[in-house]
This record gives structure tokens, C-alpha cells and sequence, in this order.
């Protein structure tokens, strides 16, 4: 008898779990963030804690950055007992990805997150995923005083035709190069500056066995990183604005002649070997073990760089220019690229919490901690009254960053197909496993005709 | 009194099929119907944003891509490396958990294990062995003198799905050699003994007993091998995740990185029809020309 | 008998030595590294590590939480293994004693589920999942597991049912059991080897499955072996230690249980095999 007592039981606890299920035919299309936050204010008036997530890609205790955002994570925890805040945090591009858009699929978006703005999410923008600051920002003037205003031209639409403030800028970057100095030294060379020295240089290098320049393609923004920064070196942003226009395409001659460059310095050894087997970490282990005399980078990886063994011999400098392109020496590539945004609207019964979760984690206190605990190294959207003296490796980056004539983002993220990036990047990986360059120019070409046929 | 103990009885019935059928319904049968649905449709996958009817435009522009024959030709390879590499080392593996080797139940659990072993760990332990500077795989290779081999296998455009077919053979050639075990039982030892005494050598014996006798077992194979292939994805996902480039995808990564890379949502789900009705349309093929061979 | 071993068959014996090799190899190299630091990882590979160094189980413990993971594994496939288990025979029992009309219709329609590959509705479940805000939920999970894992077992468990003689079942009604009353009492106790193989296989099946599991669980405190080794892959493999004692750590339990429940194991697995 008891057995069948708790058959019986089973199946109550079944059909109250499958009512839960059952409600969703008949109510799955089109049920967008309004059923949700009302279903979030009945849990408040029960005196329920307001759950608000966080997404952003700092998720790796060893690192400086991330380190400090988790221990922020841990301080607002403890002083807002009344906010339920998840941090959902992770590294990994693709898992951010992932879960950025399950929950915007859901119709319960994620309420602050990483936003990447430009042209390639302006889908988010357009269909009211991604909430307008401007208001916040008018209402509290103090909250973003400090903040370097050409830094938000990424996620202002108004060229578009859409008005407001889509995010606001967290670290901005500049893509740079670090060279190991005592290697240069030791064999008698300048640190080359150009790609023409850095041919030149080479040679000896690898007669050494050392490798010019590490390229950790593994990780596949490295290829994309390359070919833009490549691009400005030769074209200024001319390049760019043509690709987006479809002006220029990317299996036409300057496009193709950038990736066959990148090719002829794959096939001269200037990036050794076996790329697609290790990430940009690598790089960067292969800079400090001296395996590798020279690493483009950017300024996001300074402060790991200054935790280096040998961190004193490590020379910071922008991305290697061409003698026979002098004029465009200054054109960066960088900005900013990673904004914190939200997708509460004023009504929800979520909003108020996020907005405070959003102000936290961009305030000027919040950076100046950052600036504190990194020492005043590294990039900051926001200026400081006292300037903490920076190290070697920042001033060196500053001082070319400084002198920038211009600075744009990825190409890819000017385009409106959202997808471009991915494709670019993953194409540009295939360098490294024997590709020609008019073949994988030809492979995102078709990949963008594709989708203008579909997008017509 | 009758009727009404029949209808009760009736009624627990239904309450028993009830479970079953409300779980089924809604995880397999409603989703399946739902990617049908959304695979005319073009979707960014925002839900504010509308649902655009476009008829079979998402499964022309996947039959056009380059990408659908890359998958296409990756599962044959799969396929092929299940008939050239799982099948003889899992029959053989079969052969020695069969015989009367001492030690055979060590040898059978060392043959098995990874099957239970999570997918990620498999290829994150590969990742490693088959590391290029220094790795044992690479080493192995430099031990024989093929220095001159390109090693970085999960990085080349060519040899990335062979690699993941090697990955993938050790992963299920344990499972495969217990299909066959169970096939070499089901043959009786008098056979064999008739056969010593007709003078039959080892060779002739396996061709023209033992492989018809375990007829059933092979034919299970080659179901398991070709299905398996056709839906393949995990071990892709976790090592090469497609690349590099798009060397090593299959329909699985294709459908992952359609949904969650590119916002091509309804595009994502053709992918998945496709791929359902790929998977039982050969189950279907497959068991028809057996059972008619059967019948034969 | 006649497979005895003859002076040729060591050549035989040698290749299945050979295989055993190749087979545990990768999990031996596994668990020397992650008995070592970084630098011995690189530079002596293939060395028995020089000391018992337990830091990178310390990290993978308190880190990485490796444990927690395998603790949502467990979690995962427990809950989903009983409730396919009940489920599945209950509704295997209307069905091979044709209890409804319906009967023949619910077999067919059961054994559909068996030609369809989950990952092909990967979309319309993560929709449904995520609408109703069922993510990072462990029992919204464990139902989908369970119906993920539906058909194969009832495949297993209502092929053994209709081998089951109905004497035994007959005579349990005849003494006044409910039909309730015999799935539980009788069949169960009596359709044990079949429901066992289910049982093992969707235990396994979830204990290992990383898709689902990728897309849908987003909490760090929610993640399965599968998603949490993934993470480690990717953009910091500067420390492999962690990362090797973490699928050490995650291979014990699993390996623990193979081992008590071996031949159970194998032969249930031989038997799901005959899908198709």
C-alpha cells in the first residue's frame, strides 16, 4: 500500500511539473518582456529580492581586470541585500554569445550586459532590446562627466535615423605591439618599427630559432585584429568605408592584396609555426619565455604584461607601419568596443535595480578603483583628477596612442550583417592552414553576397 | 459494479500513459513540429521583431552554400572511417574479449572505458595529445622519422576531420566491439569444430562463417555508423568547433552557429529539419534494404 | 578448445595489447599531468612527475569548482534516470497489454522519437526554455533530459514488458491489484534487467551531454562537467594543470560506477545498441 501511496504522489508532482509545461503552446508567440517583468513585480510585492543578471566577459580571477570587477560583484552583493545580482559572467566569446542571445530570444533579455554596439547590432537597437540611456545620462549629469564623449559615437544610432545613448563605454583598447627588447639588443638589432625592418630582421631571428612575431590564430579575432589594423597602415580607413559602401569588395585587388601580405609573412616564417595550434594567451607566454620577439597585441593586455618576469625587458609600440605608406603611420585601430548597457525599460518592475547595477559597475568609483589597483596602467573611458604615475609599458602606449590621427573598430563591425565578423575572422584563420588569399577574399565575398540576396 | 471497475481501470490507464505521453509530446514531438514551422520563416531571433514568411528560401540558400557540402562530405568521411577504422578494430577488439587470452577482463575494461568519458574531457585530453610542439602524438611522429609530417592536425584545413575521426574511432570503438562480442556469441562452437574438422583455415573461417553468421551485427553497424554520422556534433563542437575555417563542420555545428553566431534563426532551423528528416529517412532506407535482403 | 593460443597468435596477442595501450594512454597521461606544475607539464611529458603535487586539484577544487559540477551531473542524470524509468514502464505496461485503444498509435508514435535526433530541435527547446524562464532550473532540465532519453528506453523497457509472461500479472489482477498496483509491485520487480539497461543508458547519455547543457545553463553553480571543462578550453590555457586534474576529477566518479556495475553496464549498452 505505501508503494502505491507514493505512485499516486508521483503523479501529482508530475502533472503539477507538466502544467508548467502546458502553458507554453498557446502562449509562446510574441509574449515579449511585459508578461515577464509583470511576473517579476508580483514576486517584488511578495518582499521577494529583485534578481538582476550581469554579463560581461570578466570571468578569469587571474587576471588584474576581471579580479577586480569580481571582487565589485562580491562588494555590491554585500551592500545591497535588496538586489538579488547574478553574475553571469564568462570569458569565452562564443558562451557569452550564447547566452546573450538565448535570453534575448527568450524575450527576457539579460538586464546589464556587455553590448558591442556599432552597425553590426544595430538589430538589437532597433528592436528595443537594448534600453536608451540618454535619459539616465540627462538625469544625472554627474554620472558620466568624466567620460571621454567620443567614446560613445558606437552606440549613438542617430545616423540611423534612431535617437538616444545605447550603452556606455567600459575599457577602451588600442591595438598595439610589445617587443622584447632583450632580444633585440642581443643580436645587435633596432627594434623594428616597420614591416619592411621587421622583414628585414626576420631572418636572423628565426636563424636563432626564435620566432618574429607570435600570432596566437587559435583564437580567431586575431586574424580580424590583423587585417583591420593591417588595412589603416596602408589605406587610412578608406579601405573601410569602401567595404561597407560595397564600393570595395573583399575578394577585390586591396583587399586581397592586404590578406596576400599577411600570407607572404605566414609563408617567410615571421609568424613561425603551428598558429592554429595556440591562443593569444600563448602569444604572450611565448613573448615572456622569449620564444617569440615581438607580439601584437593591444592595451588590454598591459597589466598582464607587467606582471611578467622579465616585464622590463618588454617595449611597448603601436602597430608596425610601412616606410612606403608614411602618411597613414597614425592610423590606429582601437576604440571602444565593449559597452555596458541594459535591457529594462522604466515600468519594469526590474528597472530601478538594473539602473543602480548599471551605475555601480560604471561609475567613477568604480574606475578609479580599477585605476588604483592596476596601478594607473592601462586604458580608462574615463579621465582622473589625480594621475597616478603609470608604468613604462602605458606611458610607451600612450605616447603613440596619443598621437593617433585616427582610430576605428574592426571593420566588420561597421556592417550590418551581423555575421560578417565571423565570417571574416574564421576565414582569415585559414591563412595559417595554407588558404590563398583570393580564395578566402572570394569565400567572404560570396558569404556577404549571400546575404545582401537574402536581405533584399 | 462491472462497468464501473472497467472504467476505473480504464482511467488508471490513462493516468499511467499520461506521463509518458505529456513528456514525449513536449520535448520531442512539439519542438519537431516547431522547427519545421520556423524553418520558412526568417527570424533574428529578437522577439519584437517580426517573423518574416519566406517559404523555402532558407532551404535553397542552405543547399547553395558551400558550407552544406563541406558538412555533406565531413559525414562521409565519418562515415568511411567508421567502415575503415571502427569496424575492423572494434571486430577485432570483439575477437579478444572473446578468446580465452589471460587477462581479458582487463583488457576488455581498458577497451570500453572511454565510452563513459564526457565528451569535453575526450577532446580536451586530445587537444593536448595532439599538440604540435612537443606533444606525445608529434613526438611519436618525430620518433619514426616522419619529421617531415605536418603535425598540427586539428589546425590544418586538411587533416582536421581526419583527426576528429581518429577522436571519434576511440571514443566508440569500444561500444561497436560489444555489438560484434555479442554477434561472435551467438555463433555455436559446433560450427567452428566442424570446420576444424573439414580442414577450414583461420582466414576461411572468418570469411565464410563467422562474418554471415553475425550478419545482424554488422547490419547494426552500419545503422549506428551511418546515423551516428549524419548527426554528429558534439565531438566536432568540443574540439575544432568547425575550423579552422569551416574545414571540419558538420549539419550539428552548422545549425549552432547559424542560431547563436549569425542570428540566422529560421535559417538554423532548416538546418534542423533537414537534419531530422535526413536521420529517418536513412534509418527508413537502411532498414528496408536490409529486411529485403532478409527476405532474399 | 579451438582458439587456443598457437606460436603465431602473439602477434595477435601483441596487437591487443597494443589497443589496450592506445585506450588508456591519453587517461594515464592525464592523471601524470595533473600531478604537475606548469613548467614539467612542457618540459618533461613524459616523466612521472618528480613529487605528488596537489595544487592543481587544490585549484580545480576551489577555482574551477569542478566538484559542484559533478555534483549537477549527478544531479541531472539521477533525476532524469527516474523519471524515465517510471514513466517509461507505466506507459510501457498500458501499452504491451494493449490496455487502451489507443495502444497501437502511442507504440508507433513513441518509437517516431527513435529516428529523430534531439540537436535538430535544438532552437524550438531553447525557445520554450527560455520563455518560460526554465533555464538554470534543475527540474524543467531533468524533464527534458528524460524526454530526450524517451524513446530509447522505451524502446528497451516495452520490449522486455512484452517478453514478460502475463500470467504473472493476470493472477495479480484476479487477487484484486490495481493496474497501478502491478506495474508497481509486479512488473517492476520482475522487468528489472530491462529497466536497468534504460536506466543505464540515460544515465550515461546525461552524465556526458554538453549541448543542451551549453545553451541552457548559465549560473556557474548550474553548469554540468561538460559545460564547466568546455569554459577551460579556449582563451586561457596557460594553466593545463587545473585543467587536467579537473577531468580527472570528473572521470572518478563515473569510472567508480563502471566498475561496480561493469558487466550490468556493458550488456545493457550491447542491448541499447540494437537500435536502429
Amino acid at each position: 500500500m505505501v508503494k502505491k501511496r507514493n505512485a499516486v504522489g508521483f503523479l501529482m508532482a508530475m502533472a503539477v511539473v507538466l502544467s508548467l509545461f502546458s502553458g507554453c503552446s498557446g502562449n509562446n508567440s510574441g509574449a515579449g518582456g511585459s508578461s515577464q517583468a509583470s511576473a517579476g513585480g508580483q514576486n517584488q510585492a511578495g518582499n521577494e529580492k529583485v534578481a538582476v543578471r550581469i554579463l560581461t566577459r570578466y570571468s578569469n580571477p587571474d587576471n588584474v581586470r576581471e579580479k577586480y570587477f569580481i571582487d565589485r560583484v562580491a562588494k555590491f552583493k554585500s551592500e545591497n541585500p535588496d538586489i538579488d545580482l547574478q553574475d553571469i559572467s564568462v570569458s569565452d566569446e562564443n558562451s557569452r554569445d550564447t547566452k546573450f542571445k538565448t535570453s534575448v530570444a527568450s524575450g527576457n533579455p539579460i538586464e546589464v550586459f556587455n553590448f558591442l554596439g556599432y552597425a553590426a547590432n544595430i538589430d538589437y537597437v532597433k528592436n528595443g532590446v537594448v534600453a536608451d540611456l540618454d535619459p539616465l545620462f540627462k538625469e544625472d549629469p554627474e554620472w558620466t562627466e568624466n567620460y571621454k564623449k567620443s567614446l560613445f559615437s558606437p552606440v549613438d544610432y542617430s545616423a540611423y535615423g534612431i535617437e538616444g545613448i545605447y550603452g556606455i563605454p567600459t575599457t577602451p583598447y588600442g591595438v598595439c605591439t610589445f617587443y622584447n627588447k632583450a632580444i633585440f639588443d642581443k643580436l645587435g638589432i633596432q627594434i623594428p618599427e616597420t614591416w619592411e625592418q621587421i622583414e628585414a630582421a626576420a631572418p636572423k631571428l628565426i636563424e636563432k630559432g626564435i620566432t618574429p612575431m607570435a600570432f596566437g590564430a587559435k583564437d580567431n579575432y586575431r586574424g580580424g585584429h590583423f587585417l583591420t589594423a593591417l588595412s589603416m597602415k596602408v589605406y587610412g580607413d578608406d579601405l573601410k568605408d569602401k567595404l561597407i559602401s560595397g564600393e570595395e569588395k573583399w575578394n577585390g585587388k586591396n583587399t586581397v592584396s592586404l590578406i596576400s601580405y599577411m600570407k607572404k609573412l605566414y609563408d617567410e616564417g615571421v609568424f613561425g609555426k603551428n598558429n592554429l595550434a595556440y591562443t593569444a594567451d600563448g602569444e604572450l607566454a611565448k613573448l615572456e619565455s622569449g620564444e617569440a620577439a615581438i607580439c601584437f597585441s593591444g592595451s588590454w593586455n598591459i597589466a598582464t604584461i607587467n606582471g611578467f618576469s622579465n616585464a622590463k625587458d618588454i617595449v611597448c609600440k603601436g602597430f608596425p607601419y610601412f616606410e612606403a605608406h608614411q602618411e597613414n603611420k597614425d592610423m590606429w585601430m582601437g576604440g571602444p568596443d565593449d559597452f555596458l548597457a541594459i535591457s529594462s525599460k522604466p515600468g519594469d518592475a526590474d528597472y530601478d535595480a538594473t539602473v543602480k547595477v548599471l551605475k555601480y559597475f560604471s561609475s567613477q568609483d568604480y574606475w578609479q578603483g580599477l585605476y588604483e589597483v592596476q596601478k594607473g596602467s592601462g586604458t580608462y573611458p574615463v579621465s582622473f583628477g589625480e594621475v597616478i604615475p603609470a608604468d613604462t609599458l602605458t606611458n610607451g602606449f600612450n605616447e603613440y596612442y596619443n598621437s593617433a590621427a585616427n582610430v576605428i573598430g574592426e571593420i566588420e563591425q561597421y556592417d550590418k550583417m551581423a555575421a560578417l565578423m565571423d565570417v571574416v575572422r574564421t576565414n582569415m584563420q585559414t591563412i595559417f592552414s595554407g588558404s590563398k588569399a583570393q580564395e578566402i577574399g572570394d569565400v567572404i565575398q560570396g558569404e556577404v553576397d549571400n546575404y545582401l540576396a537574402g536581405n533584399k | 459494479m462491472v462497468g464501473n471497475k472497467n472504467f476505473r481501470s480504464k482511467m488508471e490507464s490513462v493516468l499511467l500513459s499520461l506521463p509518458a505521453f505529456l513528456i514525449y509530446s513536449f520535448i520531442i514531438i512539439y519542438p519537431m513540429v516547431s522547427v519545421f514551422y520556423m524553418s520558412f520563416f526568417k527570424w533574428n531571433g529578437i522577439p519584437s521583431s517580426s517573423m518574416e514568411f519566406t517559404g523555402l528560401r532558407n532551404y535553397i540558400a542552405f543547399f547553395m552554400d558551400n558550407r552544406f557540402y563541406t558538412a555533406l562530405r565531413n559525414i562521409g568521411i565519418f562515415i568511411l572511417s567508421g567502415f575503415l577504422l571502427i569496424l575492423p578494430v572494434a571486430f577485432f577488439l570483439a575477437t579478444v574479449i572473446q578468446s580465452k587470452l589471460r587477462g581479458k577482463r582487463f583488457l576488455r575494461t581498458s577497451y570500453f572505458f572511454p565510452q563513459v568519458i564526457s565528451r569535453t574531457a575526450i577532446a580536451l585530453m586530445w587537444y593536448f595529445l595532439l599538440y604540435p610542439e612537443g606533444g606525445p602524438v608529434a613526438s611519436l611522429f618525430h620518433m619514426i622519422g616522419l619529421n617531415t609530417v605536418d603535425v598540427n592536425f586539428l589546425g590544418s584545413k586538411i587533416w582536421a576531420i581526419y583527426a576528429i575521426t581518429v577522436i571519434n574511432a576511440w571514443t566508440y570503438a569500444g561500444f561497436n566491439m560489444l555489438i560484434f562480442s555479442a554477434g561472435l556469441t551467438s555463433i555455436p562452437e559446433e560450427i567452428y569444430e566442424a570446420a576444424v574438422v573439414d580442414g577450414v583455415n583461420p582466414l576461411q573461417k572468418l570469411v565464410y562463417i563467422t562474418v554471415p553468421m553475425m550478419k545482424s551485427s554488422f547490419q547494426l553497424f552500419v545503422i549506428n555508423c551511418v546515423i551516428g554520422s549524419i548527426t554528429t556534433f558534439e565531438m566536432v563542437y568540443a574540439t575544432t568547433g568547425g575550423g579552422p575555417g569551416s574545414a571540419s563542420e558538420v549539419f550539428g555545428t552548422l545549425l549552432y552557429k547559424n542560431a547563436f553566431t549569425y542570428n540566422n534563426y529560421g535559417y538554423s532551423n532548416a538546418i534542423g529539419s533537414f537534419l531530422i528528416i535526413a536521420s529517418f529517412g536513412a534509418t527508413l532506407i537502411l532498414n528496408f534494404i536490409f529486411s529485403k535482403r532478409d527476405r532474399d | 578448445m579451438q582458439r587456443k593460443l598457437k606460436p603465431n597468435n602473439i602477434i595477435y596477442v601483441f596487437f591487443a595489447m597494443l589497443f589496450s595501450l592506445i585506450f588508456l594512454y591519453p587517461v594515464y597521461f592525464t592523471v601524470i599531468s595533473s600531478l604537475k606544475n606548469n613548467n614539467e607539464i612542457w618540459n618533461t611529458m613524459f616523466a612521472l612527475p618528480k613529487e605528488i603535487n596537489l595544487d592543481n586539484y587544490r585549484s580545480a577544487i576551489n577555482d574551477i569548482g569542478i566538484l559542484r559540477s559533478v555534483l549537477n551531473s549527478f544531479i541531472f542524470s539521477f533525476g532524469a534516470t527516474i523519471i524515465v524509468v517510471i514513466t517509461v514502464t507505466m506507459g510501457s505496461y498500458v501499452i504491451s497489454r494493449k490496455l487502451l485503444k489507443a495502444c497501437g498509435f502511442l507504440r508507433l508514435y513513441y518509437l517516431l522519437g527513435l529516428m529523430i535526433p534531439a540537436y535538430g530541435m535544438l532552437i524550438p527547446i531553447v525557445k520554450m526554455f527560455t520563455a518560460f524562464g526554465l533555464q538554470d532550473h534543475y527540474l524543467p532540465m531533468i524533464i527534458l533530459y528524460a524526454g530526450i532519453n524517451f524513446p530509447m528506453s522505451f524502446y528497451l523497457i516495452v520490449g522486455h514488458i512484452n517478453g514478460l509472461s502475463r500470467e504473472i500479472d493476470e493472477a495479480a489482477y484476479i487477487d484484486g491489484c490495481s493496474t497501478t498496483g502491478i506495474v508497481f509491485r509486479v512488473i517492476f520487480p520482475i522487468a528489472r534487467p530491462g529497466i536497468f539497461t534504460g536506466a543505464i543508458i540515460t544515465f550515461l547519455a546525461v552524465y556526458n551531454e554538453l549541448i543542451f547543457a551549453n545553451t541552457l545553463l548559465q549560473q556557474k553553480s548550474m553548469q554540468t562537467i561538460s559545460v564547466t571543462l568546455l569554459g577551460l578550453k579556449g582563451e586561457r590555457f596557460t594553466s593545463w594543470g587545473p585543467m587536467f586534474a579537473s577531468i580527472v576529477l570528473s572521470i572518478v566518479p563515473i569510472m567508480v560506477i563502471y566498475l561496480i556495475f561493469q558487466e550490468r553496464i556493458e550488456g545493457g549498452i550491447a542491448a541499447g545498441a540494437v537500435k536502429g
